[in-house]
């Protein structure tokens, strides 16, 4: 049910804005450090490594480890 | 899986479209980069368990078109480790082990549109083999105001035994990734994810679980083990997870980012995972601050039981059985800080950036009686430095 209703709120915020145009003179904001979604990807994949070695969810992530996480 | 080949292929075609025409002139010799570095150690650390990960990783360009990556990575674990049943702890067996992966990965970029990589990884520990082969890609769309991934994993799994070296059990998993990342506005970025998971064995002894657990049977009012046996866990699981990721400019140089997780499995799982962080820019973003907080729930697998009874004259086995604590009913919650300084060009370097990361996190285990909580502190830092 949450899950329906993000979905839709998604696909509602990409019709709503579909056609705005972001020129590439308007787009230094996403570029900030503070804007990007990683400070640092090794850190990035330490954190989830010891994620899902601690809870058994995985997945819709970027970066990650490898092990059995048997500890 | 012919889908999911056939979609990344379909990638193919879109990203040669967006190459630049060819240049009929004879071409330049290849000209490689100087390469960006980046090394970091990572510290867990909880009543239980220390872990210290060094890593490292080398970027370069080769020509203009192909960037290429590898990095290797070492965890070297000790500590302490709860032994033999769910319901009873035999005392705590020390240990000591390194675990070691290596990545390899080459991505072509053709032009600005769209993005072609392929990456190998290695993993190996004293009792676990991994062997993943992914291939991924990109296409800009829309006057590069979203950007469509896909990408496909194949991973080959091999659990061991320290004490039977007899014991191979492999598992080979598939894993499907799509994202769709949008620009709304100049100041706002919205990403979904979707995966896809499906992993397999057929070993007689029960792959997908831990050699090393097992699992008490327990008969009577009080709960008296009367047999202990080796976990089993069903050998297929199909996985899913979709995440919708937010990113907002909130003015005076804070950025917030948040996001949410479904996660659903075939074994009944079911988890949410929310996570929401602000991040500042100081000093012309010379420094940035980072401050995280990340909750997530859990529910068991429909075979997980924190006490298996069976009848004391004739007990029978259940088919599935576990004592694996992350298979039970968790609660987590973590908040982290997050610096960053970037120092600009520092003698040889272009470009100097150092980080620290620390972070606490909370685990509750409610159906896990030997171990309803379980506490750490995460450490890091690294130095981000281009020639």
């Amino acid at each position: 049910m949450i899950a329906r209703a993000l979905l839709g709120l998604f696909l509602a915020g990409v019709l709503a804005s579909g056609c705005a145009t972001v020129q590439p003179w308007e787009r230094g904001v996403m570029m900030r450090r503070a804007m990007q979604a990683s400070v640092d990807p090794l850190a990035d994949a330490f954190l989830n490594h010891v994620r899902t070695t601690r809870e058994s969810m995985a997945g819709a992530t970027l970066g990650g480890g490898l092990s059995c996480g048997c500890n | 899986m012919r889908l999911q080949l056939t979609a990344l292929l379909a990638l193919v075609p879109l990203a040669l479209a967006a190459a630049p025409p060819r240049a009929t002139a004879a071409a330049p010799p290849l000209k490689v980069s100087a390469p960006e570095l980046r090394v970091r150690t990572d510290v867990y650390s909880d009543p239980w368990l220390t872990a210290i990960s060094p890593s490292t990783r080398a970027t370069l360009r080769v020509g203009e078109h192909l960037e290429v990556a590898v990095g290797v990575q070492a965890d070297v674990i000790s500590g302490a480790t709860q032994a033999l049943v769910t319901d009873v702890v035999t005392g705590a067996t020390p240990f000591e082990e390194v675990r070691y992966e290596a990545h390899l990965g080459a991505t072509w970029r053709p032009g600005e549109g769209g993005d072609l990589g392929v990456a190998y990884l290695v993993s190996l520990e004293p009792d676990y083999e991994t062997h993943v082969v992914s291939l991924t890609g990109g296409v800009e769309l829309f006057g590069r105001q979203v950007r469509l991934g896909l990408g496909y994993g194949l991973s080959l799994e091999t659990l061991g035994s320290v004490h039977d070296p007899t014991l191979a059990a492999p598992t080979v998993g598939h894993s499907l990734d799509v994202s769709w990342a949008h620009l709304l506005n100049r100041g706002t970025a919205l990403t979904a994810l979707l995966t896809l998971g499906y992993s397999a064995c057929d070993d007689v002894r029960g792959c997908q679980a831990s050699s090393y657990r097992w699992v008490g049977l327990a008969a009577g009012g009080a709960g008296r083990t009367v047999l202990a046996v080796r976990e089993r866990h069903p050998d297929e699981r199909l996985r899913v997870a979709a995440a919708l990721r937010l990113i907002q400019d909130l003015g005076a140089g804070v950025a917030l980012h948040a996001g949410y997780r479904f996660y659903a499995d075939t074994w009944g799982l079911e988890g949410h995972t929310a996570d929401l962080a602000l991040a500042r820019g100081f000093w012309a973003e010379r420094l940035v601050a980072r401050l995280d907080a990340r909750f997530a729930r859990q529910s068991a697998a429909n075979f997980f039981r924190s006490r298996y009874d069976v009848a004391a004259a004739a007990p029978m086995i259940p088919a599935y059985r576990t004592g694996d604590r992350e298979l039970s009913g968790v609660w987590s919650g973590s908040l982290g800080l997050s610096l960053e300084w970037s120092f600009g060009a520092v003698g040889p370097f272009g470009v100097l950036r150092v980080s620290a990361q620390a972070a606490r996190h909370w685990y509750r285990y409610p159906d896990f009686p030997s171990q309803e909580q379980r506490d750490a502190w995460t450490f890091g830092g690294g130095i981000d430095a281009s020639l």
